[in-house]
Parts: C-alpha cells; structure tokens; sequence
C-alpha cells in the first residue's frame, strides 16, 4: 500500500499535475497584479446635493451637460478618457475611472464602498448657495476627510468650488476655504466626544483631522496626516471651466 | 392637462423631458429626495406643495433593470385617470430605445405624443358611459376592458363589475405565471385598480387592499418547494447566529469601579432626611465617549452563510436536494426578477422583522418598498433570489436608520453658546418610558463635555416628578428651575429659559409630563409649551420595548403638534429620538425602525443602563445586522 503511494506521487502524471497547478497560481498572481494596477485610477466627485456633482461628471466625460440632472439616488460610475483629451487626440493617455455619489444625506454614505481604491476625491461646494449650507458641507467634508480608507492612504482631496460662473453672486474659494476650516475647527472637538462618527461609518477608526493642538487648516492637516487639499474655481456648466479639476485628476492618475 | 413629463436614470442623468406648462418650484428633485430616497417608493402619488399656491401630483414608474425613472406631474386637482397607464406604457416604449451611452433622445416626442393621445381618448371612452351612473365599481371595470383590448391578453375578457377578483384568479391559482404576460396583466389590473379609486373615492380603497393581500397570499403557494428550502435555511441560520453575536462588553466597570455606590440611581437606601447629597462622579465616562470596538467582518457572514447553506443541504437528504437548489439559482439568474420570483424571499423578511419586533404596518411598508426597487432588475449568474432582496433590504434599512439631520448636538450647543443664548432640548414621550432619567443622563454626558446646563421642571402633573429631578440636579449639581406643581408647564419652560440666559447657562433641559397620544388636553398642553417656547430640539423619548404602538405613538405626537399650531410656519415637530431601554430587548431592535421610518427623525441618544454612564449613540450597522440575523 505504501509502495504504491510513493510510486503515485513520483509518477510523471503527478509532476506534470504540479506543474499545471503552479503555472494556474501563476496566472493567478499576474492578473491580480495587473488588476490592482488599474484600480487606483477612480477619482470620486463628492458634495452636498445640487453642487453639481452629476454635472461635472457629465462635463468632464462627455463634455457636455446633457439636458441637465435631478437628484442622484444612485452612484454613477463612468469610464473612459477626459471629454477634453479624446477630442485633443491623446490617445496614450490613461484611462479614468469618475465615481458621482449622491450628496444626498441617506445615501452619502456610500464613498466607503468606494475609498478602498480612490486615487483622488473632488469635493464640490456650491458658491453662491454656500452661506446657509455650510454646515452640511462641513460635515460632509469632515466626514471625508475622517474616513479611515482615504486618510489612511492619504488619497489627496480638491475643494471645487462650483457654480464660479454665476459671477458676484458667488463666494470667492478663499472665502469658501476659510468658511469651511472655521466649520472644521468646532466640529473636530464636538465630534471627537461623540466616538464614531457618522452612523454609516465602521470600517475602522476615524482619522484625525490636522493637529490636536492649533486651530484646524488645510495647510496644517497637509503637514500633519499627509493629505494634500487644495481649492479650485469650477464651472461645470462650461467646457472650460473644468480645466482645473481635469488638472487634479490628471495629477492624481497620472496618464 | 399633464404639467410635465420626464425620464431620468437613477444615476440622475436627465435623458427626455417634455414640458407642457413651465414647472413651478422643483417638484422632481422634492420627490427623489422625499419620496424615492427615504423608501417610501411603495405609495403610489407624491404630492408637492407650490410654494407660489396650488398642488402637484406626482405619479411614477420604476425600471430597475435599466435604471430608469419615470414621472409625469400634473395639477392636483386634475384627476388624471390615464396617468398609471401612461406611464407603464412610456416605461415599455422608452426602454426599448434607452441605450446607456445616450442622453439625448429627440426623437422620442411624437412616440410620447402618440401614446398621450391615446391614453387619454382610451380615458375619455372609458369616462363617457359611466359618468352618469356614479356606481364605484363600474368605471373601473369600463378602465380594465380598456387596456384588454389593445394588449390582447388572454384573460381579459371578464367584464363584470367586480371583475378585479376574477383577473387576479390567473395570477394566484397558476403559482408561477407562464411568462411576463400573465404578470404584467395582474400589473395592468393594480394600476388601472389604483386609478379607478382615486376617481371614486375612498369606499374602493379597502376592497383593493383586501384583493392585493389576498393575491399576496396566496401568491407563493404554488412554489411550496422553494420556500421550504428558504425556511429551512431560515431556522439553519438562526440556529448559527447566536454563537456568533456574544455581548458586548461593558466598558464603563473598568473605568469607574471605584465609584460603584454613586452608579445607580437608586436612593432608597441613603437616609432621606440627611442633608448633604451624595454627588455624581463627573470623571466617570459616558459610554457616548467611549469607542466601540465592534468589527464587522462583512466577508465573514458570507461564508457562514455558505457553510449553513451547505449544512441544510447534507441535512434536508444529500445529493438531490441540493442539486434542486442550485437548479432553482440557475433558473432565474439570466433573466429580469418578476413579482412572484421574489415574492417568497419578501415573506420571509417580512417575517423576520416583524420577529424583531418591526411594527407590522412598517415591516409592510418597508418589504413593499424593496419589491419596487428590486422588480425587474437582472440577477447576476449564480445569485440567489434571496442574497438579491436581501441585499437590497440591508441597503434599504441603512438608508432609513442613518440620519438625515445632523445628530451632532454638541455642535449645535457651541453655535449658540457663540450667539449667547441658551440652547433648549425639550424630552416628549408617553407615560414611564424614562424621559426623566434619560434627560439626567444627557445632562451628565453634557456637563462631561463643559457644557453648562440647567433643568427645568415642567412636568406639574405627576405627584413626585420634581422631586425626583431635584435628587437627579442634587447629585449632577445642577441648577433646576421649578414652579412646583399645577402650573401652567409652558409657562414655567418661558421662565425657566429666561433665567438660563441670565445665569449664562448653556443647555436647558426641559421635562415634560408624561401623556398618551389620545389625550386632547395634555397634547394641548404640550403643543402650547412647544409653540410658546420654540426650542431647539424637541426630543421624542421612546422604549424599545414598544411594538406596534410605536407608529401611532409617533404619528400622533407629530400630528398634534402640527394640528395644534396656531402658526403653519411655525410649527415645530420631532427632530428626534431618544431610545430609553435598549437593554432589556436583546436582539429585538424593530422599534429603532419603526419610531424612524414613522418620524423620519433619528435616533440621537439610546438608553442601555440604568445608570448616568449607560447613554450610546445608535450603531446603525450593528442595528440592521440584528435586523436581519
């Protein structure tokens, strides 16, 4: 019986069944690597609802509005090249995967599913309708710069400030920025006593947002936790006021 | 006629839209946010208030398959009969043509143009007999003949007046219809069922409802096989799940230990007439504070899953059973779900959360709900039908439980005590569900976070109720502001934020008397308070234990606290919900969804103790987890 089973194993059918196995694993590994590789090219546009989220999206993918856009009530995922590199003719360049999440509070929640494999997160704020939303897009804001899958891997962060078009009736982005880091300041010490933050969130600890110490900015968070915000104008009703969201993205998945 | 007409996808891409009279307001996103986004997708209308005057009404149509939405808006006052049917037919039409890369389809105005006209000479010939006769149930068997002649199915010769039960027969007698025609008929009949009583009247509505719950009945029955299997891994699963769930810990006996004595709030074992009270340790944490460190391992359930399912199968008999299981994955996983290939999973969640505790007109609600956004959607190949709806009620619960207001208090404390005013909480609730204790211990978590904070006493009905908050204030060393008893309660809460903005106070808590949802004078009582005093929290505390009292807790307080407002702009109603007694219910969390499905508002605060420590926020996942275990 045990001759017969060591024959059984030195067998040529046995070598030959390994060698298939090993050469399956193989494939196996390359394709995962292959597959992880074309993953960090997502870049997530998310905000507070009517920010002109979906807009943009349509903006920077085709290029064109479109007949307009109601409220989201599901993620839109988009593949493809920038609107303005495929009519530029750059072919080589790589591809973009652009994921709109609903700004809708119910449903915000699903940047999580999302953060495991973004390479970048565009925030977009409406300018003119910004002083009595602040607080909304404070938290939204908070909450993703506090979730632990974009901090962790410090996925960098565009503050957009949309609706740029509409001339005086618009906040300037410094304003913006500085409106929003106030709003950031206060909520980092009343969320902090609340333990977890937001309902939907569980995947881990919360990150902490700048220093302990000084007052919360952008600047100081970049220095302490790594994570780059910066602020654009946008205008994602005209072609070419996306040209510096499509310069963050391009930065953040290089072609 | 119709105000407006228009299709979007989920995503929201608009991709037709056709207007006959310029939209007033923003009726279309007031629906997804209101409507299709908070799970109320079940109701057949929406209604949307102009703020210039009048009212909308807002019909639609799902396609889940292709993720598409479509809404016709009109006049409210139009009883518009065709609009169901229109609509059913613009969703067949449409997806015919809808190709995902498009969004613009011009050509699509003379096919809506077309069906339009239609639809409406089919009303108009459907109206014109029976008009003068005004008997409930005749026009609506003239709107079934109607469709019946241009789809040329099969059953829809039946022209008697109550004819609705015999078309339904088809449907429930064959178990699973023979293909989309026998379906999409009985669909026809809901529809045409739906426009006809919302021409008539009320006196049709409970003869509908009666019709669908026995078609819902009676539905499954023809696949006994299916759904034994499915309750056999019911049981199967249920048997594995408490092995898995264990009790949290309680964190706050390693913090304090010392201070066990002040924990409880019992006191009658300290001598009454000893003058110094013994004060309430401050340095204890609130467990609010303290981070929970629950994993959910999401892959986890997934095998478990897998492993039961595979127990039941070497359990039911071996080899052939479970191979007609997979038979029965396979069969529907190319093609789109039907009503019925869902309608046994449905059972089973309606079961189950009614098990844990959900109130039986929510559990209805929210399993119906899931049916509209799961119809018609594609399965992945080797998907169960079950996993799907599953699937889709885990998403749908999340939804509803996570908030849509802001639960951060403390921030909203910090804003004002910016703008020097004190910030007011005022606790409503039905008799005993613990508003006093649990207005003690979210006076301690807030005086733990330096906040100051003065407590009101505006319950002047009960014998004994500030005394109680005088023993609470005693040992939180708290100011309490208190007219003693038969005052008038709005009166005292008026005063008593007075007097907090004189002394620099923070917060005020305001205790109110405990009352029923019925009883007229007490909620006069209490809208007066509310309306005199527009606080800025009005916090509904409510049991866990409450089953489907829950609902008519809730919509009553919050109706009579907009019927008994004098001003319509000015009416303030629950914002939120303080969940008294959530340890005593284990894994029976249903109230948390009925008391916000029914509200809307949150749940800001959970009692699970009885001690000033014992305060949490709601764990939302871990609440949908034990929903569905």
């Amino acid at each position: 019986m045990a001759e017969q089973v060591a024959e059984a194993l030195g067998s040529a059918t046995t070598m030959t069944m390994l060698v298939v196995l090993a050469a399956t694993l193989l494939v196996f590994a390359l394709l995962k690597v292959w597959l992880s590789g074309s993953k960090g090219n997502t870049v997530l546009l998310v905000g507070p609802c009517d920010a002109g989220k979906t807009t943009l999206l349509h903006q920077l993918c085709d290029g064109s509005t479109h007949l307009g856009s109601v409220a989201s009530m599901v993620p839109t995922e988009a593949d493809g090249q920038l609107a303005s590199e495929k009519a530029g003719g750059a072919t080589s360049a790589r591809p973009v995967q652009l994921v709109d999440i609903p700004g809708h509070p119910r449903v915000r929640g699903q940047v999580e599913r999302y953060a495991g494999r973004a390479a970048g997160v565009v925030f977009v704020v409406d300018s003119v309708d910004f002083m009595p939303r602040k607080t909304e897009a404070a938290e939204q804001l908070f909450e993703v710069l506090s979730a632990p899958a974009l901090a962790r891997r410090r996925v960098p962060l565009l503050l957009a400030c949309n609706k740029q078009d509409m001339g005086s009736k618009a906040h300037t982005v410094d304003f913006i920025r500085k409106r929003l880091e106030k709003e950031l300041d206060q909520m980092r010490s009343t969320r902090g006593a609340l333990g977890d933050v937001g309902g939907g969130s569980g995947g881990g600890k919360a990150a902490q947002l700048g220093l302990p110490g000084e007052p919360f900015t952008f600047e100081s968070h970049a220095r302490s936790r790594g994570v780059r915000v910066t602020t654009a104008t946008l205008s994602a009703v005209d072609k070419g006021g996306v040209a510096e969201v499509e310069a963050f993205i391009r930065k953040s998945v290089p072609a | 006629m119709l105000d407006h007409v228009c299709v979007f996808t989920k995503g929201g891409s608009l991709l037709w839209a056709l207007s006959f009279v310029a939209l007033k307001g923003d009726p279309i996103n007031t629906l997804i946010r209101a409507c299709l986004l908070e799970d109320r997708a079940a109701q057949s209308s929406f209604e949307y208030i102009i703020p210039s005057g009048g009212t909308y009404a807002l019909k639609w149509s799902l396609n889940n398959g292709l993720g598409l939405v479509f809404v016709a808006v009109y006049q409210k006052a139009l009883k518009l009969l065709y609009v169901d049917e229109l609509l059913e037919r613009l969703n067949r039409a449409f997806s015919t043509r809808y190709s995902p890369g498009c969004f613009e389809y011009p050509e699509f105005d003379a096919t809506f143009q077309r069906l339009l006209k239609d639809c409406e000479q089919k009303a108009e010939a459907a109206r014109r007999p029976s008009a003068p006769q005004l008997a409930p149930h005749q026009p609506n068997a003239q709107q079934r003949r109607a469709p019946g002649a241009s789809s040329g199915s099969g059953e829809e010769s039946s022209e008697e007046g109550d004819s609705d039960g015999t078309a339904f027969a088809p449907v429930t007698t064959n178990g699973k219809p023979a293909g989309s025609s026998a379906d999409q008929s009985s669909d026809d009949a809901e529809a045409e069922g739906g426009a006809g009583a919302a021409a008539n009247g009320a006196e049709f509505v409970p003869d509908l409802h009666k019709l669908k719950k026995l078609g819902k009945r009676a539905g499954p029955g023809g696949k006994t096989t299916r759904q034994h299997a499915d309750r056999a891994e019911e049981t199967k699963k249920k048997a594995a799940a408490p092995a898995k769930k264990g009790k949290q810990a309680r964190v706050w006996g390693n913090i304090g230990g010392a201070a066990k004595e002040d924990g409880p709030l019992d006191f009658t074992d300290g001598d009454a007439s000893q003058a110094t009270i013994t004060t309430a340790d401050l340095n204890q944490r609130s467990l609010i504070d303290v981070e929970e460190d629950v994993s959910y391992d999401d892959e986890g359930t997934d095998e478990d899953e897998a492993g039961a399912e595979a127990a039941a199968a070497t359990k039911k008999g071996g080899l052939l059973s479970s191979f007609v299981r997979t038979l029965g994955v396979n069969v529907v996983g190319t093609q789109a779900l039907t009503r019925s290939d869902i309608e046994p999973a449905l059972a089973t969640l309606k079961k189950k959360l009614m098990e844990r505790n959900v109130a039986e007109e929510i559990a209805d609600k929210v399993t119906e709900s899931v049916a509209t956004s799961v119809e018609g959607r594609k399965l992945a190949s080797f998907t169960r039908v079950s996993t799907a709806v599953q699937q889709a009620v885990e998403e749908a619960l999340t939804r509803i439980l996570t908030p849509k207001r802001s639960i951060d208090i403390l921030r909203e404390v910090k804003e004002a005590q910016a703008k020097g005013r004190p910030y007011s909480i005022v606790f409503v609730g039905v008799n005993g569900v613990g508003k006093s204790t649990n207005l003690a211990k979210v006076a301690y978590w807030l005086l733990q976070n330096g906040i100051k904070v003065m407590i009101a006493a505006c319950d002047t009905f009960r014998s004994g109720a500030v005394e109680q908050l005088k023993t609470h204030c005693g040992r939180l060393q708290v100011p309490l502001y208190e007219r003693g008893y038969e005052k008038d309660p709005a009166k005292v809460a008026f005063e008593a934020a007075k007097a907090a903005q004189r002394a620099g106070i923070d917060v005020l808590l305001v205790d109110t008397a405990g009352r029923m949802q019925d009883n007229e004078p007490l909620m006069r009582a209490l809208s007066n308070l509310i309306n005199l005093n527009q606080p800025d929290l009005v916090l509904f505390v409510g049991e866990a234990l409450v089953g489907n009292d829950a609902v008519d807790q809730l919509t009553k307080f919050n109706q009579r606290l907009a019927d008994l407002c004098p001003d319509p702009s000015q009416r303030h109603l629950i914002d939120g919900i303080v969940l008294t007694k959530f340890d005593t219910i284990d894994d029976k969390v249903g109230a948390a969804l009925s008391m916000v499905y029914t509200s809307g508002a949150p749940i800001m605060f959970v009692g699970c103790g009885q001690t000033y420590v014992d305060l949490k926020k709601l764990n939302v996942k871990s609440v949908v987890k034990s929903l569905l275990k």
